[in-house]
């Protein structure tokens, strides 16, 4: 999947909310893409974009989302429909609320079934009860006449994970999925998605603001910034040896073991008003080292090695220097 | 052989039982919590007893509610004539007893139509909002606008007086009430995770307001719905007191009570009788309705299974 130029915008009393301003990335097959960054710095409404269900007042106005050599963002509604669950699916942060609350949990995860494949009940059942025994869930054919409220935090994200993949999505956009979980479940739902994508040959869009999981997960990362990305590239790279500033800034802010008590790093300052983002970078009133340019001019992506690239002006000009000196 | 049999049927009954358990627990427990309310137990009471005179009134009534018998005519109450007799001598104990089945009718019928034409609008204004939303919404206003008794008596003079006309004209006044308590509902629900997720999963429009808006939103409803029964019988009767429902010679408790009034100095128990049974079903759907609302009360319930 590939996602070009994507801009979001929601049409507020108070104006304008730029919520994503060209967004583009791509999603390679069998590879996990992580996507980390602040509160409100857009990695949601990415998530819901590419299934182009940004909730009102909130409109794509322009980009192309391309699955599978097809702009989603032409197809029908009754078409879209067909694509969410069976080509992209999507795991929800919260796995206490995304279940409903009136039925068992075997009737909800046989429902991608009846939608997709047009099962009888009866067979969408027994694919349900499967799906639970490839999730590990012991006895899942008393577990599928459970409701959710008896079933545990870990076993209803498992549920969701399960109805995810009902359908064998060729995406699958994981919401930070373990953020309301403890670590021990985490580390389980962490493995259970990696055996899964092996099998599958799934591809994963990660979004998570952990950068543990992130390290542990993903392929590649893509850091968002105000509805920017603002640098995207290999885990290791991004992880060890960051470029922009706001990476490294934000790995700063990752408490370790063997830190002295105190005070915990931030980054000063808050994610800038959307409906009035600031002239130029995004980043630049809370950079530590902002040029002219950058409070003029939005920097412009580069590849500073390949696979790796940063919008900041700081390599911009760098790459000039170095090409004008070769002239 | 046959023990081969047996044995096997045993077996299918076990896992059945078993499938059922949890559904079966909640029915225990709804009926604890019911026995603990006497007044509910009343009701319930009152509204059985109700119902079986509706179904074997016409087989109960110790007299035809129809012949007249000129020569024992407004005669008090007695063994004869347990609830004595109208002007014209008909046993009004038998006419009670064969009205039953009208009133219930009228509730059945127009609780079984308002309310889910009023829950589904609602829940499509709730979900979809805007301009729909918009529609339907004003649309229950321009009825709430009027005082309901009197758009129910303009609706059943313009369509004639008779009984289905009593039931078109309720229901015209019963839907808007619905519409907006569900409405109210779905509007909270179709932000929950599990809607958002459905769509995420390809559901239809359809889909998620059957499956998701509606099931979630409906406890609201059933407790109005037993609450609201027996305003419905009460306003049937009124709009047949007032001549708009059922026609002479028709014993339709309303009916009986316009019949009577002229000789209510001489003649009380022709009115009263009526009227007295008028009063103990409404009361006791009231009264069950409390009781429902209590079983259905999540978190009532949830105290009551911790003690």
């Amino acid at each position: 999947m590939e996602v070009r130029d994507l801009k979001v915008q929601f049409f507020t009393y108070g104006g304008v909310v730029q919520a994503l301003d060209g967004v583009s990335f791509k999603v390679n097959k069998d590879e996990t893409l992580g996507l980390v960054g602040e509160t409100g710095c857009g990695k949601s409404v990415t998530a819901l974009s590419t299934l182009r269900l940004v909730p009102p007042p909130g409109r794509i106005v322009e980009g192309e989302i391309i699955l599978n050599g097809e702009n989603l963002l032409e197809k029908t509604e009754e078409d879209m429909r067909k694509i969410r669950g069976r080509a992209i699916a999507m795991i929800f942060q919260d796995p206490t609320s995304s279940l409903n609350p009136l039925f068992t949990v075997g009737f909800q995860i046989a429902e991608p079934f009846i939608y997709h494949q047009d099962l009888k009940k009866k067979e969408a059942q027994k694919s349900a009860i499967k799906l639970l025994e490839s999730m590990h869930i012991p006895d899942a054919e008393r577990r599928a006449r459970n409701y959710p409220h008896e079933c545990s935090g870990g076993m209803r994200q498992r549920i969701m994970v399960a109805m995810a993949l009902a359908c064998n999505p060729s995406l699958l956009i994981a919401d930070e999925p373990t953020t309301n979980l403890d670590v021990t479940i985490q580390a389980q739902i962490l493995e259970l998605m990696k055996e899964i994508q092996k099998k599958h040959h799934t591809s994963i869009l990660w979004i998570s603001h952990n950068l543990g999981v992130i390290a542990e997960m993903c392929d590649r990362v893509a850091v968002m910034y105000a509805g920017n990305i603002v640098e995207i590239g290999d885990v290791k790279t991004i992880l060890c040896e960051p470029a922009h500033p706001y990476t490294r800034m934000l790995k700063e802010c990752v408490p370790t073991a063997n830190q002295k008590k105190g005070e915990l790093t931030v980054i000063p300052g808050t994610v800038p008003n959307l409906i009035s983002p600031p002239a130029g970078c995004r980043f630049h009133p809370r950079c530590r080292e902002p040029t002219d340019t950058c409070k003029k001019e939005n920097p412009i992506m580069v590849e500073l090695e390949p696979g790796h690239y940063v919008s900041c002006w700081k390599y911009t000009q760098k790459n000039d220097k170095m090409n004008s000196g070769d002239d | 052989m046959l023990d081969n049999k047996k044995r096997k049927l045993l077996s299918t009954y076990k896992r059945w039982r078993s499938r059922i358990n949890p559904q079966l627990k909640e029915l225990r427990l709804s009926l604890y919590v019911i026995r603990r309310s006497p007044l509910a137990l009343v009701g319930l009471g009152i509204i059985a007893a109700f119902i079986l005179l509706a179904i074997f009134g016409d087989f109960l009534a110790p007299y035809n509610p129809y012949t007249l018998n000129l020569e024992s005519r407004l005669q008090p109450p007695s063994f004869i004539h347990l609830f004595g007799t109208d002007e014209l001598g008909r046993d009004v104990f038998s006419r009670l007893l064969s009205g039953a089945k009208y009133s219930i009718e009228i509730g059945i019928i127009v609780l079984a139509v308002s309310i889910p034409l009023g829950s589904l609008l609602g829940a499509i204004a709730g979900y979809f909002g805007g301009i729909y939303d918009e529609v339907i919404m004003r649309t229950t206003d321009v009825f709430q606008a009027f005082p309901s008794l009197i758009l129910a008596m303009a609706v059943s003079a313009a369509l004639g007086p008779s009984l289905q006309n009593v039931m078109v004209a309720l229901i015209v006044v019963w839907w808007p009430p619905y519409a907006r308590l569900v409405r109210a509902t779905a509007l909270s629900i179709r932000d929950y995770a599990f809607v958002e997720a459905a769509r995420s999963m390809g559901a239809s429009k359809a889909r998620i307001i059957f499956q998701h808006i509606l099931p979630n939103s409906i406890s609201p409803v059933i407790i109005r719905a037993t609450l609201e029964m027996g305003a419905v019988i009460i306003w049937s009767a009124g709009l047949s007191f007032l001549g708009f429902g059922a026609q002479p010679p028709s014993p339709e408790w309303g009916r009986l009570i316009t019949e009577g009034r002229l000789y209510i100095f001489q003649a009380w128990w022709i009115t009263t009788f009526p009227g007295v049974a008028i009063l103990l079903v409404v009361l006791g759907f009231n009264l069950f309705g409390d009781g429902l609302r209590d079983i259905l009360d999540p978190k009532l319930r949830r105290v009551i299974e911790v003690k």
